[in-house]
């Protein structure tokens, strides 16, 4: 009875754990001959799977494309995943363990700052390239030769959003709202600074948690204080219901909206009427008519994985393509590709144009969006850019 | 005094979900002797169920709620047959370690199974607002209070009210001795993690229509709900009751008068407080008492 019971324990145990990826002994990862291994930092489960599901499908679908007309390099490319869930020291031990087990010539960083801040000093001593999606401008502060940020950063964001309600809405009193995190804060000041320069006023500032799932308080507060127009910096979900909320307590203000609102999964959440004053701000135009590469882009993405591309991971696609070009060019010297990135000019995208500062920054635009009455559809305004 | 108005009704519907969440761990811990800490998880669980059932297979809401309350009472019955019992004769702390784990295996399945990008839940009044002395007060947030009270009332009824209830008294005060007066003590834990599926369950799908459902959504709600009932007092019904409206109060009154940035921290300010001047909460006994 005893053993039985054991026994029963033990697969419980067991089964948990290989449920949850708790292994006792990690494998070591590995790349065969012939292949060019790189790296890939990915939030595959936890909460920054919403934008990390893009990130390696984007990556998944370039690696089949890259392959299929002849790898990099005269090899046969492999990208390494690994998940870094929604955790920093995660993250910083799946890097070293990408480059202990195949020493990449280059590696993908997660789609979060906070990940790549603490990834930033092993990068220094691996001294080996990396391209990543985090906005936060900490990142290219940091002046770090080895990174790349491959989508605009988030002081571009906060200029954006300025910007379309001052001059693009014409509106003198602005209420913003943000998420309390590293992204949020730091674009609600520069938001802030940028409002003010265009001679408007900023009548009230309010935060909330990542986590929080009601901002009425912060909404009343900002109506209550005059605004005739609300910046959301904000993530998909948590601005959606921002966005919801506002509805419910029939605050009739015109919203500009960070990016994070306006990819189709966080819009497929808002009801139309939720939209109607709403302008956001999309780090690309990612439409059919923007030409037959992005509608290639965009039909392909669908029909393998069901789902439309959202900028974020697409901009993941466009950075394997540029480090194609670049290791065909220059080969696997991870020094070569480095100075090679930095001579990036002009790099058509489907995503952006990409061509790298002194920052390290590629990207240096911003599209911004109206949505069409009645739907959920968003209408190109225009494009700012830095 | 609009502004007030409509913060107190926020606060109570997100007070009563704390309530009932509070409620679920008490009910295990009574019982058990041990603090699940997959609650939250098993908030979201409930939730994507009702999204299978409403959304998904595209049921009216009623029979809906009820199909995926039932499978939460069916969930309750797998966690205790897979989790609790093969651990109960451990020491606590890796019965603790036990739904640590259950939790982040629950999560990752979720993941698997609904994908994550959340859902919108439909709730019954759709998406009306009521007037109220000028202020628009959310029907569905009027639905979450009425229903979670009358859930409430009901589980304190059958725990004080009906021999069942009085045998799962028992057996939370003395297990053995529950035992030895012939009180089926396993049958008692069966119905307790029911009981817990079902409250998990509500909160999850009153929760649904008014922030989304999401895989990662079940945590802040434990969290807080762990700190109502830290306040309200770890083994009390009222206290858990009390402690789930001042912390969704505290939430809201404090975003808006004091300041949204710490609307948080000031919950768990609040918590600490308690912790080092009231260890027992605001309703809870003194160990020593339960006797």
């Amino acid at each position: 009875m005893g053993n039985k019971r054991l026994f029963g324990r033990r697969k419980v145990m067991a089964g948990a754990a290989a449920a949850t990826g708790l292994t006792i002994w990690s494998q070591r990862l590995s790349a065969q001959s012939g292949e060019v291994a790189v790296g890939a930092m990915v939030p595959i489960t936890g909460p920054f799977n919403v934008s990390g599901q893009q990130y390696h499908f984007s990556l998944q679908m370039v690696q089949d494309e890259i392959n299929a007309k002849g790898g990099v390099a005269g090899k046969k490319l492999k990208i390494v995943f690994e998940d870094v869930k929604d955790s920093n020291s995660v993250a910083v031990n799946a890097y070293l363990k990408v480059v202990r087990d195949i020493e990449p010539p280059l590696i993908f960083l997660s789609s979060y700052t906070t990940q790549n801040l603490a990834t930033e000093p092993e990068v220094t001593k691996a001294q080996i390239p990396g391209m990543y999606a985090g906005g936060g401008d900490a990142m290219h502060l940091k002046k770090n030769p080895w990174l790349f940020r491959i989508r605009p950063h988030d002081g571009l964001q906060a200029l954006a959003l300025a910007k379309h309600a001052t001059e693009g809405l014409g509106k003198k009193k602005i209420g913003i709202i943000y998420v309390q995190n590293d992204f949020g804060q730091p674009g609600a000041v520069a938001a802030e600074k940028m409002v003010k320069a265009a001679g408007a006023e900023v009548v009230g500032m309010e935060a909330y948690a990542f986590t929080d799932n009601d901002m009425s308080a912060q909404l009343q507060k900002l109506k209550n204080a005059g605004a005739d127009c609300l910046i959301c910096i904000s993530y998909g979900k948590d601005g959606a219901l921002v966005l919801k909320l506002m509805k419910e307590m029939g605050i009739d203000l015109p919203v500009v909206i960070s990016s994070g609102v306006m990819v189709p999964a966080a819009r497929n959440l808002i009801a139309p009427d939720e939209l109607a004053h709403v302008n956001g701000v999309m780090d690309a135009y990612l439409a059919p008519e923007r030409g037959p590469d992005v509608a290639a882009y965009i039909k392909t993405f669908k029909e393998r994985f069901k789902v439309d591309p959202d900028p974020f991971g697409s901009c993941y696609y466009d950075g394997a393509w540029i480090m194609k070009q670049v290791m065909d060019k220059v080969g696997t010297d991870r020094a070569k590709i480095r100075d090679e990135l930095k001579l990036v000019k002009d790099y058509k995208g489907v995503t952006n144009t990409f061509t790298t500062d002194e920052w390290g920054n590629m990207v240096h635009s911003l599209a911004v969006f109206s949505i069409k009455p009645g739907t959920r559809d968003p209408v190109f305004i225009r494009t700012i850019t830095a | 005094m609009q502004q007030f108005v409509q913060l107190v009704v926020s606060g109570l519907a997100v007070g009563s979900v704390y309530a009932l969440v509070g409620l679920a761990f008490i009910m295990v811990n009574e019982a058990t002797g041990v603090v699940n800490f997959a609650t939250g998880q098993m908030v979201a669980i409930g939730c994507f169920l009702g999204v299978t059932t409403s959304l998904q297979m595209g049921l009216p809401l009623a029979p809906a709620y009820v199909l995926a309350l039932a499978a939460m009472a069916f969930f309750g019955v797998v966690f205790y047959a897979v989790v609790f019992r093969p651990l109960q004769d451990r020491p606590v702390v890796t019965v603790i370690i036990g739904t640590v784990m259950i939790g982040i295996v629950i999560q990752n399945a979720a993941l698997m199974t609904w994908g994550s990008v959340p859902f919108r839940p439909r709730s019954p009044f759709g998406r009306q607002v009521i007037d109220v002395f000028g202020a628009a007060l959310s029907a569905h947030a009027l639905f979450v209070i009425v229903v979670a009270f009358l859930m409430i009332g009901l589980l304190y009824l059958f725990i004080y009210r009906t021999a069942i209830g009085a045998r799962m008294r028992a057996v939370a005060q003395d297990r053995d001795a529950a035992r030895l007066m012939g009180i089926g003590v396993d049958r008692m834990f069966v119905l307790t993690w029911i009981i817990a599926g079902l409250l998990t369950g509500a909160a999850g799908i009153l929760v649904g229509p008014m922030w989304f459902a999401d895989v990662n959504m079940g945590d802040p709600i434990a969290l807080k709900a762990f700190a109502a009932i830290i306040i309200g007092g770890f083994s009390s019904v009222p206290g858990a009751i009390v402690g789930g409206i001042l912390v969704g109060l505290a939430e809201m009154l404090g975003a808006a008068y004091i300041s949204s940035a710490y609307k948080d921290g000031l919950v768990f300010l609040v918590m600490i407080l308690f912790l080092l001047v009231r260890p027992q909460g605001i309703f809870g006994e003194r160990i020593g008492q339960r006797a």
